[in-house]
């Protein structure tokens, strides 16, 4: 631009134009400042809480082979009396039963390695949660380096664990004294959290501990309420929320999902192992049934999706209500032994008696997909993480209500040493999930917004009342993407 | 205080730093919002909200330039989004499609003060006052004019040059008033 005399003295001109701006204006400021900082630690908070609840979870020892070790060591005491009353098949069932144990130990060694993989994991949270913490406040640096150090025992004892257990001639043993570490070290690392927790809070606490003398007093004097003279927050807020409608979106999420025996560990159910094999046949079995006795398959990830619609409601300028009715699909693999057509009859897990005309028997070494169809009504509170309005990221927390329409599901029953059949009796139909979701938004600016990010969800309810198979929790994860219209 | 340490201090979340930032630019600032204001009030609602954004935003001052021009930015496109969603501005704010207009080549002397000068951009009519204040004042070229308010090159040139015209004409009338002494009618 070429620059001439006139455009020059207007810019000198206003250049020394300065007003003195009233009070209200730095009071309104600095609470916003406040207000902001105190959400942003408490997003901080609420997300490392959930993320080690999550980690814990998919982390944890328990979700495996806890019921196929603690029978391992129970087996041989059985095999002695089993071996006694079937004189003629026990040739047969030695030959097989050391199998058995050997699956067994090894899947105690696969679980050694997956607390391996779980330490390094939690080093890495710790690294994160220092570096998190040097921006904000040096006490909480003292107690996170604590609460590490407090980790740091168990993993000697699991990495003790280890060594023991690759002794060849004391396997058994290693995965007694394996089970106990593992108590032990579930309990160090609930305490682990719930310092992880405390020292959040602190940090919390020492960012009030920044208070501005001149809001505090004005605010214990009352003076900032939304006064009448210049109500600039107040009504600004209340016009744009006024201003915003309700939202309707469409949604689709795709990902995995599977049984776990507990919602959390503590929360939920987890069934002791019965005496599983005392029997609640009716029947004779057939002759066709195998005699060696078959436990409860492991749970696989299956794929799983959900379709529905969403309505966004907003209730502040960053906290949005959001209800809506989903489709919901999961699967899980599981293994099971051979298909027998046949007819037999048992008292089933919930004591009815049950005529079954196909089971499945035998060494489980058949794949088969349950497949589970809901419809739900999920309800969630959405909060908005980061500033602005061009790319808004959001936490959300729910749940969701959900009713079962449809299942192949086959369940695990003890009766002829153990069957899996179909049973819709035995299937909870009306369940509930906690839902929680991270999404980042796109489009703001155009007629489409298009929002993207990670989704978990759990049960809560009990899949089914069966008290043979603990692993009843159905847990999803997966990406979910919603089209705002 | 330096500078550096200011806005250091204000990124620990330091109150007293805070306050010492707003108070050394607050009132330069608040004279940027009242240029695209009709009212002191819708002036401190949008120095409220920039320097909200300026906290929060505060990070990503590089430390390449001077932080009165960083935030007087920050104004001005708070001052700009303002406009656009406050209903009482909207309706002034529309800018058709224009021929261009001579702008005129004399350059008179403006022999009036800041405040009256300021109050004179506010007589403008609202989309004249905007592209003023943005070419005259905050330097924006017109093509980055037209981008920031979503018009052709060509519209914010004619409709600067309009409001130079009449600027410059109640600058020159009011000028005159100051030299005739009031008995001289008499």
């Amino acid at each position: 631009m070429q620059e001439n005399s006139f455009e020059k003295q207007v810019r000198e001109r206003l250049d020394d134009l300065q007003f003195q701006p009233t009070a209200p204006v730095w009071r309104n400021v600095a609470v916003s400042i406040r207000r902001r900082r105190r959400r942003r630690i408490a997003a901080y908070l609420s997300i490392a809480v959930l993320l080690g609840m999550a980690g814990w979870l998919l982390l944890s020892p328990h979700s495996g082979n806890k019921h196929e070790n603690r029978l391992a060591t129970e087996q041989p005491t059985e095999k002695a009396s089993q071996q006694q009353a079937q004189s003629n098949s026990s040739s047969n069932s030695s030959d097989k039963e050391p199998k058995v144990l050997e699956n067994a130990d090894n899947s105690t060694q696969n679980e050694n390695t997956g607390i391996a993989v779980t330490n390094g994991e939690l080093k890495d949270r710790d690294s994160g949660i220092a570096a998190n913490d040097n921006k904000g406040s040096s006490d909480s640096n003292g107690q996170l380096a604590a609460s590490s150090k407090s980790r740091q025992t168990p993993s000697r004892n699991r990495n003790a664990a280890v060594r023991s257990t690759s002794d060849p001639y004391d396997q058994n043993s290693a995965a007694v004294s394996m089970n106990t570490n593992l108590a032990g070290s579930q309990e160090l690392l609930t305490n682990a959290i719930a310092k992880l927790q405390h020292s959040l809070t602190e940090a919390v606490i020492d960012a009030d501990g920044l208070r501005h003398p001149e809001i505090d007093s004005a605010l214990a004097s009352n003076e900032m309420k939304p006064t009448t003279e210049k109500p600039y927050i107040a009504t600004a807020t209340a016009q744009q929320v006024a201003k915003r409608k309700i939202q309707w979106a469409a949604e689709l999420s795709a990902g995995m999902g599977r049984r776990q025996n507990e919602i959390f560990p503590g929360i939920g159910t987890l069934h002791e192992t019965v005496d599983l094999f005392q029997g609640s046949a009716v029947t004779a079995p057939p002759a066709s049934f195998g005699v060696m006795r078959v436990l409860p398959s492991e749970s696989k990830y299956g794929p799983a999706f959900g379709i529905g619609v969403s309505a966004r409601i907003p209730l502040t300028q960053k906290i949005n209500l959001l209800a809506g009715l989903r489709y919901q699909y999961q699967s899980e693999k599981i293994k099971v032994g051979i298909r027998r057509d046949t007819s037999i009859r048992f008292l089933n897990a919930a004591s009815n008696l049950v005529d079954a005309r196909a089971v499945y028997n035998g060494p489980a070494y058949y794949d088969h997909t349950n497949r589970y169809h809901f419809v739900q009504a999920p309800i969630a509170v959405e909060f908005q993480l980061n500033r602005g309005r061009k790319t808004p990221i959001f936490f959300e927390l729910g749940a969701a209500p959900g009713y079962l329409i449809a299942s192949n599901a086959v369940v695990y029953d003890s009766a002829f040493s153990g069957i899996y059949y179909k049973d819709k009796s035995l299937l909870t139909r009306f369940n509930v999930a906690g839902n929680t979701a991270l999404s980042i938004q796109f489009g703001n600016k155009g007629p489409v917004k298009f929002a993207i990010g990670p989704e978990f969800r759990v049960n809560a309810t009990p899949l089914s009342e069966s008290k043979y198979d603990s692993r009843q929790y159905l847990m999803y994860a997966g990406i979910r993407t919603r089209v705002f219209f | 205080m330096d500078q550096l340490k200011l806005v250091k201090d204000c990124l620990r979340g330091n109150p007293q730093a805070q306050r010492q930032l707003y108070d050394q630019y607050a009132p330069q600032m608040l004279g940027v919002c009242y240029r695209y204001t009709r009212s002191m009030r819708d002036a401190e609602d949008i120095l409220q909200e920039g320097f909200i954004k300026v906290f929060h935003h505060l990070n990503q001052y590089k430390h390449e330039g001077e932080l009165g021009a960083w935030i007087r930015r920050i104004m001005v496109n708070t001052a700009l989004n303002y406009l656009k969603r406050n209903r009482k501005y909207q309706e002034e704010m529309f800018f058709t499609e224009e021929y261009l207009h001579p702008v005129a080549d004399d350059d008179p002397a403006v022999r009036v003060q800041a405040k009256e000068l300021a109050d004179m951009i506010r007589q403008l009519p609202q989309g004249y006052q905007v592209i003023f204040n943005l070419h005259a004042v905050e330097g924006f070229s017109h093509v980055e004019i037209g981008q920031m308010l979503g018009i052709s090159d060509g519209t914010s040139r004619s409709q600067y040059a309009r409001a130079r015209n009449l600027l410059i004409t109640w600058i020159e009338k009011s000028s005159n008033e100051k030299k005739t002494p009031r008995y001289a009618g008499k």
